[in-house]
């Protein structure tokens, strides 16, 4: 079997030709061979990881002073969503980024962004969390800021100091967990936290919260989000809020279930999710533009997956992280289809694209599509995650889970009415004449994408226990 | 296995449409013949679903429940009536489209909500019900988008009603599950028996809800007269037809065979004033204030669709009065009110195609022009008031019958003013496009064509034959009480046994006959008529001329704006949903207030966070 240290030292040195190399057409195509790759790769290793945990040797040094990687169920799904949502919004970006003024540069960082990512999933040790969590950050910034116009610049600036603030709190926190431990592996601070002083941890649970949270993009720290992902590309804004926030939150939850695992944190983190779900729909109402409609539906359904992390039970992990892939798969359909729309009007204002569905039929039906699923409408496959999310809060009982599903129930409501405002403005009789379909290599993307949303359910027998495995692996470091 | 059939034969209709959209603008012939194919071979596969009443099919498993399909007496009923107006919505839409380049997914829309409702319909259990529920409200959203600026608003305020009624129904079936353990229908009824009051109460209200709301019962009626009258009028006469009785259809599942009458009388503070009673309270404002804001209409098909409010209010009054007449009433007035008005909304619709309007203010005198459509809009307004021959009459007679029997003598009292308001409304309507002067503009226009012909005419059979020969449909109303658990109607070809009402109809048509034909020999012995020109006339000590309209379709009912309140057409519903609707968008305008755009803002609320979560963990303080 092919390593899995491949998930990091791949993009890394995919990165590093593309500069020495400088060739746009050569860097798009290592860019879509090394995720088609990866998340070959990553397949490969999925049944394997489904009955154990495979613990990875760097280098021939072993713990406690080597570094410690480990690829499960979790990191194994996590990177096949991953490799292949960067697969097709790389697909997208060929084209949607045709004139742009540092395309090799763009492929670059994102390779670095995605190597980042496979480093967070697969990492067992504080350090590494830190430094690959830096790298996803940094990268973050420098693709929000990519257009380089005043708003896209305000949005990363904003993004990079409250990052920086996240960062400072984990720090801290990774500092109190080596002052109990001695030693910076998940699985030493597991163990002596569970002895240690539970003011101690607690304080170190808050600060990681938090910390991590930035990227993670729980309330109240999610403030960045709309500027970063309205001012990005939309290439960018479909992997930020397709994946990337996800990871954080899914990485964020490991830990959550592992090293701080004596900590009755859940009800705080159940109220916090609600708090999402409620700030993020509401405020997606009251958007004008577009793009930041789709970022404050991303606050909304983080919270949504939130919730049905924090709920404690199996069930509720497993639903959560098949919404996670639902979302994926959604978001980045909408977000890619809307770039289109941005590029074909020039105008991010949702009040200018009337009739743009009828002149780019393509794109009309994936955002109807998308848009479904987001919503929960059978047959499709967010119908199913959302119903298991709130099958297993309704399981659980207790004030905060109805409050939840009361939350849960009228942020749909609230969803279904500002996606189809948009769908109608799409279809109604329009200036927009002459506006030509996105060219071929963005609908494939796209399209595939759309097919997950569509036919999930029938991927589901083979999803479920995947998700199941991985939801274990949220409470288990090895 | 002829179930499924019933199913797919619908997605392939929709799939079909899909793939013709795009040839549709040029041929839209190739489009009109699949969909006339795909409806009629709808035919057979109802009528041969009859004998496999009571068989269950397991459907997939999902979330380790299986779905469960079946046909019961009710469902093939529905089932026969979806088919039946389908097919001559079709036939009729082929005529009515002019050009399919406005609408190519027309058929497509009304295939994928054929299937949403035959679902509906076929579920022997919540989650699959649940599912079949909310595609169906989606498909009649995007079916009711089709008709311009108008209706794509018009069809938001659906949308926001069908969502809220989706979400309710969710919470409704998730507690149901939790609570009693089981989505199917048969376990469930039997669980519901033993169940705790409270319980009951809470299930009972969060399924009614979106029942009601679909079947717009006051006041959850707003919705219905603007999407049904902006949109394209053959799909008005659909969706007035049969899209609103699903939700009487899932009152009926789930109060009787779900329920049970037993538990439904013991919910309430006595056996008066119970959850019947609320129902019949609810049924009865549905039928009478919607009635007489019908009356203040300029448009027809605005002025029809509010009373498909008021006449679904009526099936309530029946299906909750909860005794043999009252129940059977209802269930039939289900199908009477299809039959009428899909009539009066094809006469409109096919002086519309002629005219190019709606408006009661603009047409007139076209009764030489369109006789056909007038003797359509004629047979659907008899049967609407409930006059006799036509249906309509024996269904209401049957309710009011019913209420007065079952000791409600105010509720009746509330039917028999609905009806006056319904007789003074339709007729406006008639009056205001059939009779009177006929104007200038007017005079080159001639009949529609066959295609919406044939559909008025196979209408006016049907409402004329099921008035004086009740008991066709009678007995399998009758059957469909004893499969529910209900007392069964005692009928007779001809109406209700005596014992019960003595009603016949057969004796009724003779007698009008013979009134008919008293009426038409004294004609005869007259004078020779002599045919004039309108304006070969005289009145009031004026000749009249083009240029002076005599009757008065204009502003008909002008007289009412002094006799109501002006309170009553400020329409009280409207304006508290216009309220919540701007109350949600204040709410939404404050909460992305939060995010200030400002860093130093979003730094606080960093540190706020983890102080606060700090202080309520018991850390800090």
């Amino acid at each position: 079997m092919v390593s899995p240290l491949l998930f990091i030292i791949g993009p890394l040195g995919t990165a590093f030709l593309m500069i020495l190399l400088n060739r746009r057409l050569v860097s798009l195509i290592l860019a879509l061979a090394v995720t088609l790759a990866l998340g070959i790769l990553a397949l490969s290793w999925l049944p394997l990881t489904l009955q154990a945990a495979q613990p990875m040797v760097v280098a021939s040094i072993p713990a406690p002073l080597g570094i410690p990687l480990s690829l499960d169920a979790l990191g194994a799904g996590m990177a096949i969503i991953v490799a292949l949502s960067a697969l097709l919004v790389i697909l997208y970006s060929s084209t949607y980024l045709r004139n742009d003024h540092a395309p090799v540069t763009y492929y670059a960082v994102v390779m670095l962004l995605l190597m980042a990512s496979f480093g967070l999933v697969l990492t067992r040790d504080l350090f590494n969390l830190f430094v690959f969590f830096e790298i996803l950050c940094i990268s973050s910034y420098i693709l929000v800021a990519w257009e380089q116009n005043s708003s896209a610049l305000e949005a990363s600036f904003k993004y990079m100091v409250l990052g920086s603030i996240g960062s400072t709190f984990m720090l801290v926190a990774i500092a109190l967990a080596y002052r109990a431990a001695g030693s910076l592996a998940m699985a030493d601070i597991a163990k002596a936290f569970s002895q240690a002083n539970r003011g101690e941890v607690i304080v170190a649970a808050v600060l990681f919260l938090f910390g991590m949270g930035v990227e993670a993009a729980i309330f109240p720290v999610n403030t960045w989000l709309p500027d970063a992902h309205s001012s990005a590309p939309s290439s960018i804004s479909a992997l930020l809020s397709g994946f990337v926030i996800e990871l954080s939150l899914v990485v964020l939850f490991r830990l959550g279930g592992t090293v701080f695992a004596q900590i009755h944190l859940l009800p705080v983190l159940q109220s916090i999710a609600i708090a999402g779900i409620l700030v993020g729909e509401f405020s997606a109402f009251a958007q004008h533009e577009v793009k930041r409609t789709l970022a404050y539906s991303s606050i909304a359904q983080v919270g949504l997956m939130l919730f049905a992390l924090s709920l404690g039970s199996p069930e509720g992990a497993q639903a959560g992280l098949l919404q996670l892939l639902m979302h994926a798969a959604a978001k980045s359909t909408l977000f890619l289809v809307a770039g289109y729309f941005i590029l074909r009007t020039g105008s991010r204002f949702m009040e200018d694209y009337k009739g743009l569905g009828r002149r780019m039929p393509l794109s009309g039906l994936f955002f109807g599509l998308a848009a479904l699923s987001l919503i929960g409408v059978p047959p499709f496959f967010g119908f199913f995650t959302k119903w298991g999310i709130l099958q297993a809060a309704v399981n659980l009982g207790g004030t905060i889970a109805w409050i939840g599903i009361t939350s849960i129930l009228l942020g749909t409501t609230l969803e279904a009415i500002y996606l189809f405002r948009i769908f109608q403005i799409l279809y109604a009789k329009g200036e927009n004449d002459q506006v030509a379909e996105m060219e071929w290599p963005a609908v494939t993307a796209v399209a595939l994408f759309v097919l997950v949303v569509v036919f999930g359910y029938f991927l589901l027998p083979v999803l479920t226990p995947v998700a199941g495995a991985a939801a274990n692996a949220l409470t288990n470091l090895f | 296995m002829n179930t499924l059939w019933l199913l797919i034969v619908p997605i392939i209709g929709f799939l079909g449409s899909v793939l013709l959209a795009g040839s549709a603008k040029k041929y839209p012939a190739v489009m009109k013949s699949w969909a006339l194919i795909v409806s009629l071979a709808l035919i057979p596969l109802s009528v041969v679903a009859g004998p496999s009443i009571g068989a269950v099919i397991t459907g997939p498993v999902v979330f380790g429940s299986s779905l469960l399909l079946g046909f019961t007496e009710l469902s093939w009923y529905f089932v026969l009536m979806i088919v039946g107006i389908t097919v001559l919505t079709i036939f009729f839409s082929v005529g009515a489209l002019r050009s399919l380049t406005v609408f190519p997914l027309y058929y497509g829309w009304l295939f994928l909500k054929v299937m949403g409702m035959i679902a509906v319909v076929l579920s022997r259990d919540l989650l699959s019900f649940f599912i079949a529920w909310e595609m169906m409200s989606w498909a009649t959203f995007f079916l009711m988008r089709q008709g311009g600026e108008k209706a794509h608003r018009a069809s938001m305020g659906y949308l926001a009603y069908a969502v809220v009624a989706g979400m309710i129904l969710l919470a409704g079936t998730l507690f149901v599950r939790n609570t009693l353990g089981t989505f199917s229908f048969t376990e469930l009824s039997q669980r519901f028996g033993g169940a705790d009051t409270g319980i009951l109460v809470v299930a009972l209200i969060l399924m009614l809800l979106p029942m009601l709301i679909e079947a717009a019962v006051y006041p959850f009626h707003s919705w219905l007269p603007d999407s049904y009258a902006s949109t394209e009028t053959s799909i008005t006469a659909y969706l007035a037809s049969i899209s609103t009785r699903m939700g009487i259809y899932a009152l009926t599942v789930f109060l009787f065979s779900i329920l049970g009458l037993q538990v439904v009388d013991r919910i309430g503070v006595s056996s008066h004033w119970n959850l019947r009673m609320v129902l019949l309270v609810l049924a009865a404002l549905t039928a009478v204030l919607p009635t007489f804001t019908a009356l203040f209409q300029h448009d027809a098909k605005q002025l029809i669709t509010w009373h498909s409010i008021g006449q679904g209010g009526y099936m309530l009054l029946g299906l909750a009065s909860a005794s043999a007449l009252g129940t059977a009433g209802g269930l039939f007035h289900i199908f009477n009110y299809l039959t009428y008005v899909a009539l009066i909304i094809f006469s409109i619709a096919a002086v519309e195609y002629r005219t190019g309007t709606t408006n009661l203010n603009k047409l007139g005198g076209l009764i030489t022009k369109q006789p056909v459509a007038f003797l359509g809009m004629l047979f659907g307004i008899i049967g609407l008031a409930g006059i006799p021959p036509m249906n309509g009459f024996v269904s209401k007679w049957l309710i009011y019958r019913s209420l007065i029997l079952g000791g409600y003598p105010f509720i009746a009292l509330c039917a028999f003013l609905a009806t006056i308001g319904t007789i003074l409304s339709v007729y406006k309507l008639i009056h205001n496009t059939f009779l009177g002067q006929l104007r200038e503009e007017y005079e080159g226009i001639r009949e529609v064509g066959f295609w919406m012909q044939a559909p008025i005419w196979i209408l006016m059979v049907v409402v004329l034959v099921t008035g004086v020969f009740p008991g066709l449909i009678l007995q399998w109303v009758a059957r469909i009480q004893a499969s529910l658990g209900l007392e069964v109607l005692a009928y007779n070809l001809g109406g209700v046994s005596p014992g019960e009402g003595n009603l016949n109809m057969i004796a009724v048509i003779i007698l009008f006959l013979a009134t008919f034909v008293a009426a038409w020999l004294l004609f005869l012995t007259g004078s020779r008529r002599r045919i004039v020109s309108q304006y070969d006339n005289y009145a009031g000590g004026h000749f009249l001329n083009k240029n002076v309209p005599y009757n008065f379709n204009y502003n008909f009912y002008s007289a009412f704006d002094h006799i109501f309140d002006k309170q009553y057409q400020r329409a009280p519903v409207k304006k508290i949903e216009r309220n919540l609707g701007r109350f949600i968008s204040t709410m939404a305008d404050y909460t992305r207030r939060i995010f200030t755009g400002q860093i130093n803002t979003y730094a606080a609320y960093g540190l706020l966070a983890v102080l606060v979560v700090l202080i309520v963990l018991r850390e800090v303080l």
